[in-house]
């Protein structure tokens, strides 16, 4: 109805009965849509154009994801190439708890991957935090299996970690890195700045659920792997010294013991050992003083080997004649200070000779009364000791050396039988190599050359003379008495047919600080020598610390010494000349054997350091030394020469380059992989280049060739596992 | 012919409609790239293409109907609209905790966008009725009855933002309809009564002043005493249905007012509709660049801050370019109004353009934290069928008006 009647009304004209619509009105709704929008563009500016720099700031930190991409640390090789120490990559789990759904069942599927219980996954999981990690060190296969699960929130970390084939074998010159790869000791730390190298960094984008995507249009910088560390080392005899100094601290019931073993001609140390040391893989299980690397941190009074620098006087300040000079020997008992000074012998008249020969005390003492306090005092130190002795590794230490001005009536007595000063056993071992050196001192090293993880060498070490401490005629008057030590005095234990041997026993009382006098019961038997002696090449010293069953260094050390010394000898891969047998004529054996003094590369007799030098390079030297080489090898680069550098060379020798490891008979020394998993075996192999032939999976159980064999170019590896 | 029937067409309201879904088409893609990557999501762009076709139909088909039609069916389409708002609250469907939607098979159904059609349609009818003075308090209550309906339905799902459509649409309606300026300050006073109950001593002082201004205008003594009991009644309730309103209401309100101080919850919303914005900057990002939104910092992107999505990638610029065409589409409408000849045709208009407006002024102003987080879409650009459909229909009802604006 009411439709009907409004239809007519429109249809016949404008309805009267409404008022008019107010069109003025318009003004009213217009002003409040200006008033309303002006609002919402003046806030826009303010946001869009006021304040833009703060919100774009905003949004980059919420998109823009820094992450850091760690550099691989640079290997550390023995001198013959072998890998001591290398990065793995291993996995850290971590997860967003706010991310991952279903915590109680993924839980439970984390769990049996970590080797962690269900419940201690669960409680971490449960936390406010943002970000919690679960395990570190996963391998790469666990690592795998977690990210096919494909869960939410959970996330692996790819880190590398340091790895150290050989185990406990030269733990404390390598030393150790914690589980942010950190270099905590050795020469992981003195060499930690072209180690650790430079660990890039990218931008990545992340989006509001977390995920992450590369973004070329950003900067980054590649990580920068690390150096490698050439060392002086040599992993076999490393081995050997390990193995011989255990032996001896337990056949003696001691405390500790360490060895040396230096080139005596470079300063270059070819091993050092301390028992009971650790195994840097497990680096947070030992004790302090496990970690300790008492070879160059062990103060001790040296006792009988520090007699040397009373010889030295004696030779080149009093000019003895060491064969016809007697000294009664006061039958082994000479009171002096308060004390009683004793021999191990109840000695009367011997020469000068014989005193050193048979290490007697008195005998000494009584020729010290002719030195002079200055010149004692500056042999000593010329000899290296009171300082430390500037060996490449972190935390050596210095020794005490008193000055002339601070000696009682009876330190010269006491200081030249050893006592009254403490040194270090690297001191005493490169003073030893300074006589064998016809009288230089060298600084004892560790690494040879630093190259980059593309193989260009970054930095090289030569050898670095200190100084002459004594000439080399005295030198040489040295060493013949120091051989009379091991042939017909305290050394005898230490002879070896058919190698001339030169050495010094030591047995030193502890002195008890509390009561300041000599324990009886607690001593450090030591031995130090070098071989052959018309040409010496090695310098070894062993220390014991608190030997419980024997305490003489003749008795204890002397035999450890011979130990070693006879292993080295025996090595095949050790290219030691031919010596001439003792007893043949002193003039005869060194024109046999032309050994020449380390000297340095511009002295044209000796065999220049070639290693890492592109092969053109290397020949182009040898030819300038007239000196016949062979290259073996088709690679570009020397990366092993024989003889090695700084030999002297007598023209005769075939001088070999290798340029890969196919032809090098040397460089493939197989390491010990049993007890390792398959997947760090075939890392530590893979950088070789050899087929690896598995049987099983899981742990390596056997390996053919065995640890420490040579491998030929052709040979195939062969690795037994079984799953643990 | 048809070309013809074209013409009778507006061009200007139909040319800035296209461009606003053409800004709102452009948005959507960009925001659609960065879901259907991630595979999270149906491709908005192509489903919003269906939708503005089947928009453009129904334009098309309402503008051609004959003349008064709507005007016939208006108190049907109302009664129709009721039962639908009734129905969804026995069988609808639940929606960002409110129930909203009706299902037939497939296909999901908003009843409170078809409402705003309805309701404005009866109101306009209503208004435009002869010999009917809107003044008088009888006509109010009765005009008034026609927008309180679907508001306490709507509210009850509760759908507070679209609720609140009903409020604030009525306002220039009746303005519109020849409402006194006196008696629009006493159909708002109770609102500043609402906003002041929180607080002792603005209530007493807003009581004061609406005792003062009673005495000023003067209605009779019974109103008089009815008004300001209604108002203390206001002042009293409301801190009481406060406690009434869900969880999720009162968090947007509250984090309205400071939404860094809850970052992670709804808070976030406002805060990365900001950062979106205003790292957009002057000229903005580019198309496709918007890193807030192509690595969805942005949330909500297709729907409730798409106007922010235009911000980051198109800057200050895009989005005056946008406010423009809103402008020129609202000015279209108000011009529309004051030429139709037809008073029904004219309120029609005038609540048509509030409703629009609105709901872009309060989409606008959510993005950039001038209001709260109301769920209110910004039209013909957001996604969403419903909505762009209801919006399409009105212009069609407009476009049809126009056809016939010489009409009465």
């Amino acid at each position: 109805m009411l439709e009907k009647t409004g239809r007519r009304i429109n249809k016949a004209a404008r309805p009267k009965s409404s008022p008019p619509l107010p069109h003025h009105r318009l003004v009213v709704l217009g002003i409040f849509w200006v008033l309303g929008l002006s609002l919402v563009v003046i806030k826009l500016a303010i946001i869009q154009v006021f304040s833009h720099g703060k919100y774009e700031k905003i949004a980059k930190g919420q998109m823009e994801n820094r992450l850091v991409l760690p550099a691989q640390r640079g290997n550390i090789l023995d001198r013959n190439g072998q890998v001591l120490a290398t990065d793995l990559i291993y996995y850290s789990l971590a997860v967003r708890p706010k991310l991952l759904k279903n915590p109680e069942s993924n839980a439970r599927k984390i769990a049996d991957f970590i080797q962690q219980s269900r419940n201690s996954v669960l409680q971490k999981v449960r936390t406010s935090k943002p970000f919690v990690y679960l395990a570190h060190r996963l391998t790469p296969e666990t690592a795998e299996k977690i990210r096919a699960l494909k869960l939410q929130g959970v996330i692996l970390e790819k880190k590398f970690s340091r790895y150290y084939p050989y185990g406990q074998t030269g733990a404390h010159l390598l030393g150790y890195c914690d589980f942010d790869n950190h270099a905590k000791a050795g020469l992981e730390m003195g060499y930690d700045e072209f180690l650790k190298g430079t660990p890039g960094w990218s931008i990545y984008l992340r989006d509001a659920l977390g995920n992450q995507f590369p973004n070329l249009d950003f900067a980054a910088s590649e990580p920068v792997n690390g150096m490698h560390l050439e060392t002086t080392i040599d992993v076999v005899y490393q081995g050997i010294l390990d193995e011989e100094v255990k032996k001896a601290v337990e056949a003696h019931q001691a405390g500790s013991g360490s060895a040396i073993l230096m080139n005596p001609l470079t300063g270059e140390v070819l091993g050092m050992a301390n028992y009971p040391g650790y195994n840097p893989n497990e680096y947070n299980r030992y004790s302090m003083e496990r970690y300790l690397n008492r070879a160059i941190t062990d103060l001790y009074e040296p006792g009988s080997t520090f007699k040397m620098v009373s010889l030295a006087l004696c030779l080149e300040q009093l000019h003895l004649d060491m064969q016809n000079e007697i000294i009664y020997c006061e039958n082994g008992s000479y009171p002096i200070a308060q004390k009683v000074i004793k021999d191990h012998h109840r000695f009367g008249n011997l020469t000068a000779r014989q005193v050193f020969e048979n290490s007697s005390n008195i005998g000494v003492i009584k020729l010290s009364k002719r030195f002079k306090a200055p010149l004692f005092y500056r042999y000593a130190r010329d000899f290296g000791f009171g300082a430390p002795a500037g060996i490449d590794l972190p935390a050596e230490a210095g020794g005490i050396l008193h000055k002339p001005a601070e000696y009682s009536r009876h330190s010269l007595s006491f200081m030249s039988i050893g006592y009254e000063v403490a040194v270090t056993p690297l001191q005493i071992a490169s003073a030893y190599a300074a006589v064998a050196n016809d009288g230089r001192l060298m600084q004892p090293y560790l690494v040879r050359r630093v190259v980059d993880s593309k193989g260009k060498e970054h930095k090289e070490y030569r050898p670095r003379p200190i100084r002459e401490v004594v000439s080399p005629e005295t030198a040489r008057q040295m060493k013949t008495i120091l051989q009379g030590v091991v042939e017909n005095g305290t050394g005898k234990n230490a002879r070896i047919e058919g190698i001339s041997i030169a050495g010094k026993t030591g047995t030193a009382q502890r002195l008890d600080r509390n009561t300041n006098t000599f324990s009886s019961n607690s001593h450090i038997a030591s031995f130090v020598g070098f071989f052959p002696v018309e040409a010496p090449r090695f310098v070894l010293l062993v220390v014991i610390n608190n030997p419980r069953l024997g305490y003489y260094g003749s008795q204890v050390a002397a035999p450890a010494f011979r130990n070693i010394a006879q292993r080295i000898i025996g090595l095949p891969q050790n290219d030691l000349p031919q010596w001439d047998r003792p007893g043949e004529p002193e003039e005869k054996k060194s024109a046999s054997v032309v050994y020449a003094r380390a000297d340095f590369p511009e002295v044209k007799n000796v065999m220049p350091a070639l290693e890492g030098l592109a092969v053109n390079k290397a020949s182009r030297m040898l030819k300038k030394k007239d000196v016949e080489y062979e290259i073996v090898g088709k690679g570009e680069t020397v990366y092993r020469q024989e003889p090695s550098a700084y030999t002297p060379l007598n023209g005769k020798e075939k001088v070999r380059l290798f340029t890969d490891a196919a032809g090098d008979p040397r460089r493939a020394l197989m390491p010990r992989v049993t007890g390792l998993t398959l997947k760090e075996a075939l890392q530590v192999l893979s950088t070789w280049n050899i087929p690896v032939e598995v049987e099983g999976s899981g742990v390596v159980v056997r390996q053919l060739p065995g640890a420490g064999q040579r491998m030929q170019h052709n040979t195939k590896i062969k690795l037994v596992c079984n799953p643990t | 012919m048809l070309n013809q029937r074209l013409k009778t067409l507006d061009p200007i309201l139909i040319f800035s409609m296209i461009g606003l879904l053409a800004i709102g088409l452009v948005a959507l893609y960009s925001s659609s790239q960065s879901l259907v990557q991630s595979g999270s999501a149906t491709n908005y762009f192509w489903s919003q293409i269906r939708w503005i076709l089947i928009g453009f139909g129904a334009l098309l088909a309402i503008a051609f109907l004959p003349n008064r039609l709507l005007y016939e069916l208006s108190y049907i389409l109302y009664g129709i609209a009721l039962f639908f708002l009734v129905l969804v609250l026995i069988w609808g469907t639940e929606g960002y905790g409110a129930v909203r939607w009706l299902r037939f098979g497939g296909f999901g159904f908003q009843p409170s966008e078809f409402a705003k059609i309805a309701t404005l349609l009866a109101v306009a009818r209503y208004l435009s009725e002869e010999r009917l003075d809107i003044n008088r308090l009888k006509t109010f209550l009765a005009a008034a009855a026609f927008l309180l309906a679907p508001f306490l339905l709507i509210a009850k799902q509760p759908d507070l933002g679209t609720a609140l459509v009903f409020i604030v649409m009525s306002l220039p309606v009746l303005f519109w309809a020849g409402l006194r300026w006196e008696n629009l300050v006493l159909i708002l006073a109770p609102g500043l009564t609402l906003f002041a109950s929180f607080n002792h001593i603005t209530f007493s002082l807003v009581m004061v002043l609406i005792l003062v201004y009673l005495f000023y205008v003067k209605p009779p003594m019974l109103l008089r005493v009815a008004y300001f009991i209604l108002n203390v009644a206001i002042g009293l309730l409301t801190p009481f249905l406060w406690n009434q309103l869900k969880d999720y209401q009162k968090q947007r309100i509250t984090t309205f007012w400071n939404p860094e101080a809850d970052p992670l919850g709804s808070g976030y919303q406002i805060i990365q509709s900001k950062v979106a914005i205003g790292s957009g900057g002057f000229l903005g990002k580019g198309f496709m660049e918007g890193s807030q939104t192509q690595l969805r910092f942005l949330p909500e992107q297709h729907t409730d801050f798409i106007f922010a999505v235009i911000g980051e990638e198109f800057g200050f610029l895009g989005i005056l370019v946008a406010l423009i065409l809103f402008t020129v589409f609202l000015v279209r409408i108000v011009q529309m109004a004051n030429t139709y000849r037809s008073r029904f045709s004219s309120v029609f208009a005038i609540g048509a353009g509030s409703i629009i407006g609105f709901h872009m002024f309060i989409n606008a102003g959510m993005t950039i934290g001038l209001f709260p987080v109301t769920g209110l879409p910004l039209p013909f650009v957001s996604y969403g069928g419903s909505a762009l459909l209801t919006n399409m229909s009105i212009v069609g009802i407009l476009l049809n008006f126009y056809r016939h604006r010489f009409e009465y």
